[in-house]
């Protein structure tokens, strides 16, 4: 108390000015690049795109934890404080011999940063989430914004974090039963060096080797059709043909067998779309009434009563799927101008990744109904996922059904197997081996324990 | 309710103040409000209570964090962090229901940043409705790890 010392920092070129509410903006620091680009060669650019390189972040198992306390001793020696002002806290569950650390897990995009008044947090070149102790006015803001509370108070009320030692965590070293690593996570990776080939094969074959389209395909005695053109084709004929019955079946089995893998692996518009959005940044948005996955429903069941009226398959005609397989090479002065709804669907990529899959496919809509009966879902367990301060997950799900702010609040999503394409890009990319694959009837995401009040009435106001 | 409000001046040695303005450059709601100024400022807030002005009915006193950089870089020792947390009794009793408190923690009673505090917070996090918001640091740490363990 009484200390006069300027805790204003010397002017830095670097800072620039910026608009913002307030009066000063010296203290403004550069905002962090979000996504570091890869730097370097072609080669190097592909290495990291096939396999992303992430940053060594403290992974805490709760299950070899004791709850000794040695991590909290040796972080505390290094301000020379007591262990109850220690940058990582035990909370110590006594009766059910159960323990958790609570520290700084480095987010990728952390809540943190943007409550900051002071501009005192900073996302540096490694990753490393630090607060600039010249800068902090020790306000707290930050401990309030951090799901976990992870900042804490020291024995002078001043703000202190996790800096992970500067890279090399000493609580780590120390922990005498390996509780604590520091590892930067095992990804599998492999799944879309397979899921891009199979990709290709099923373009190749369905677009360009077959003569005919993926909608009706006959190879030897086996046939195979689209399950949404049998319902026109019936709605349309009032007439059911057992032959197409048992040549559409095999897609909806498959679906009911692997969720709906046909969209994700197999259809060659989906293929298409997962080109076209992965040259086309997503920046704008749909409006509203579109973006709701009941659409595609809407779509099919219009479908099926226009077809009944005018007495063909009406959807058909326009369907991309169909589209991009009979218009390939111009076989037709029609075949060219059916291929102008191509660009029209694939220019939805702007807003969304399969913007056409989520909301308006109406066969992704009757596959989508089969996959709610299906036999696997998607499980993001609760124990090992880094919720918040990961969520490569939710950012790479093309579906876009892997919800961010349960993430944000702490809670693994349940996922709707029946939006899942089965992509596996979330199995894929999780550092943490946390998704999994498994069947119907075994064990989910455990139902949140306790919904936090203020859910209903937008928080903050309960037990007032 | 006079002298409960004298007693909050001389507590904080508020008649120290030699107007340095050290304590509103270190304040950091300079950043968080943009109709920050010398009303809401820690300067403004002692020199209104010290002339007597009303600064028990508006929101003048709910702004603050109660972070103490200004009572921390105060070269006249005026603790004005300790005045604001002196003033926010009478503030409520003056204000009643009016009072822009945002409640108490929905696990455990504690106390939460007052209401313009959690609405700048609100503002500067993406905008999300995060709904642990309503939680206190400790409950937050626990109610993370009933949800994840």
């Amino acid at each position: 108390m009484g200390s006069s010392t300027c805790r204003i920092p010397p002017p830095n070129p670097e800072l620039q000015p910026q608009q913002g509410p307030g009066h000063r903006s010296y203290g403004r620091l550069p905002a962090p690049a979000e996504v570091r680009k890869p730097s370097g060669s072609l080669w190097k650019s592909w290495k990291n795109k096939i396999r992303p390189k992430r940053e060594p972040r403290m992974v805490f198992d709760p299950d070899r934890c004791t709850g000794c306390g040695t991590c909290e001793a040796v972080c505390a020696a290094r301000d020379g404080s007591a262990p109850d002002a220690s940058r990582i806290q035990i909370l110590r569950e006594e009766t059910a011999g159960a323990n958790f650390a609570v520290f700084c897990q480095h987010c990728l995009d952390p809540l943190c940063l943007p409550a900051c008044p002071q501009h005192a947090i900073s996302r540096g070149e490694s990753g490393i989430v630090s607060i600039d102790s010249r800068l902090c006015a020790h306000c707290g803001l930050c401990i309030q914004a951090c799901p976990e509370a992870a900042p804490q108070r020291g024995p002078d009320a001043k703000v202190l974090k996790c800096d992970l030692c500067g890279g090399h965590p000493e609580c780590v070293e120390a922990c005498p039963h390996k509780a604590l690593s520091f590892s930067s996570g095992k990804a599998l990776g492999w799944i879309k060096l397979l899921r891009w080939p199979v990709q290709v094969l099923s373009f190749l074959f369905f677009v360009i080797i077959l003569i005919g389209t993926v909608c009706s395909v006959s190879v030897a005695d086996l046939s195979f059709g689209c399950p949404f053109g049998l319902l026109q084709n019936i709605a349309a004929s009032k007439v059911i043909l057992l032959a197409t019955v048992f040549a559409a079946i095999f897609l909806v089995f498959l679906t009911i067998l692997t969720g709906r893998a046909a969209c994700g692996w197999l259809c060659p518009f989906g293929f298409f779309l997962d080109l076209v959005g992965k040259i086309v940044p997503q920046r704008f948005q749909l409006p509203r009434f579109v973006r709701t996955r009941l659409a595609k429903y809407g779509v099919g069941a219009a479908a099926l009563g226009v077809s009944g009226a005018v007495g063909y398959q009406a959807f058909c005609t326009v369907c991309p799927i169909g589209t991009i397989c009979r218009s390939y090479g111009l076989q037709s002065v029609v075949g060219g101008a059916e291929l102008a709804i191509l660009p029209t669907v694939a220019a939805m990529e702007v807003s969304e990744k399969r913007s056409w899959c989520r909301y308006l496919c109406p066969v992704g809509a009757l596959l989508a109904l089969c996959a709610k009966i299906g036999l696997i879902k998607i499980v993001i367990g609760a124990s090992r996922c880094k919720k918040f301060s990961c969520m490569r997950c939710a950012s790479t799900c093309p579906m876009g059904i892997i919800p961010e702010s349960d993430l944000r609040e702490g809670i693994s999503p349940k996922l709707d197997a029946s939006e899942c394409i089965m992509c596996l890009r979330c199995v894929d990319t999780c550092p943490h081996s946390a998704v999994k694959i498994r069947f119907r009837w075994q064990k989910g995401v455990p139902a949140e324990r306790r919904a936090p009040c203020g859910a209903s009435n937008g928080g903050g106001q309960c037990l007032r | 309710m006079q002298d409960e409000f004298e007693r909050a001046l001389s507590d904080a040695a508020a008649r120290f103040c030699v107007e340095c303005g050290k304590c509103t450059a270190a304040c950091p709601m300079a950043e968080m409000y943009s109709d920050f100024s010398w009303d809401l400022s820690p300067r403004g807030i002692v020199q209104q209570a010290l002339r007597g002005r009303d600064i028990l009915t508006g929101k003048a006193v709910w702004c603050c964090t109660q972070c103490e950089a200004c009572t921390r870089t105060c070269p006249a020792g005026v603790d004005c962090c300790g005045l604001v947390a002196g003033l926010r009794p009478l503030a409520r009793t003056a204000q009643g229901a009016e009072a822009p408190v945002s409640g108490a923690c929905a696990d455990c009673g504690a106390p939460l940043p007052p209401k313009p505090v959690l609405d700048y917070l609100r503002s500067a996090l993406h905008g999300a409705e995060l709904r642990y918001l309503s939680l206190c640091p400790a409950c937050r740490r626990q109610a993370y790890i009933r949800n994840n363990s």
